[in-house]
């Protein structure tokens, strides 16, 4: 009903999704003006998305980490 | 120890088999969509852009008509109620987290059937179902009809702003979940949270019912 294809014909001659839809310096490497996902991110938000991420991570460590502590004192 | 082994366990029935059925349903969705999403953004390469692309889509369809049986569920057994927010004890629950969980100290509010959410819950819960997984479903499902926009009257929409949004509420949904699987550690034992998603039942602390604050709603909104 929605396609997200790029109506390209004949099928077998297209090409794989990748090609293009890459960080790696694909077909569309050098072509502006066009958000074409899977190339273009977004730096600010993968940088506070992986700082939120790691954050969380650490903070549940550490409280990990004080529970084990506080509990193996009040056994010892 | 202390307070703990003076006190009364008992086994309540906390999450009815829809409840639980939906839970780990829409944790396999999630998981699911996060993994297949970050590759379709190009964090990292896994099942190849095109399996990733087609399972995200798939999934998040599903997703959505899932949802949709919730919202019907939480409306029609008025369990909404559970998330009404409030400040009452928020305080006491934070430096429970903070301090008291350390000593071994009770849980301010420990669940009750009538009132499985503490403060913090409600608010985390409520922030959640009814902010960011809407956010994140709108903004998936405007992605993924982008072809449609001008048709639809939205041309005038950005796809670098639908994708940042998109991607921004992934990483949230991220941070939620690595809380959310530590805090279900913090239990009367390491398990007993998880057991209650799996068979319903959880042992709480026997301790008079539940406050009049937590179901002031059910007063004046008889079911």
């Amino acid at each position: 009903v929605f396609p997200t294809t790029h109506m390209v014909a004949p099928k077998d001659q297209s090409v794989g999704c990748n090609e293009c839809h890459t960080r790696d310096d694909g077909r569309m490497a050098g072509i502006q003006g066009v958000y074409l996902p899977g190339r273009d991110g977004n730096k600010v938000i993968e940088i506070l998305g992986w700082a939120a991420v790691l954050g969380s991570f650490a903070g549940v460590l550490l409280h990990a980490l004080g529970r084990a502590v506080s509990s193996r004192r009040k056994e010892g | 120890m202390n307070a703990n082994d003076t006190c009364k366990m008992v086994n309540i029935y906390l999450y009815t088999r829809y409840e639980r059925f939906w839970h780990w349903l829409q944790s396999a969705l999630i998981i699911i969509l996060l993994a297949t999403g970050f590759e379709t953004n190009g964090v990292y390469t896994l099942f190849g852009f095109k399996n990733a692309f087609d399972v995200h889509n798939f999934i998040g369809i599903t997703w959505l008509i899932a949802f949709a049986f919730f919202v019907f569920w939480i409306f029609t057994t008025g369990e909404w109620r559970q998330y009404l927010p409030t400040t009452k004890k928020m305080l006491l629950v934070v430096r429970y987290y903070l301090y008291g969980i350390f000593r071994g100290d009770p849980h301010p509010v420990p669940k009750r059937k009538d009132a499985k959410h503490n403060p913090l819950q409600r608010l985390v819960y409520l922030s959640l179902a009814a902010f960011l997984l809407p956010v994140q479903m709108l903004s998936g499902l405007l992605y993924w009809s982008y072809n449609s926009w001008s048709a639809w009257g939205l041309g005038w929409m950005s796809l670098n702003v639908v994708a940042a949004v998109h991607l921004a509420g992934g990483f949230a949904i991220l941070s939620f979940l690595i809380v959310h699987l530590y805090m279900i550690t913090t239990g009367h034992s390491l398990g007993a949270h998880t057991r209650a998603m799996i068979c319903g039942w959880e042992e709480v602390e026997a301790r008079e019912g539940i406050e009049e604050w937590e179901i002031k709603s059910r007063a004046k909104n008889p079911v």
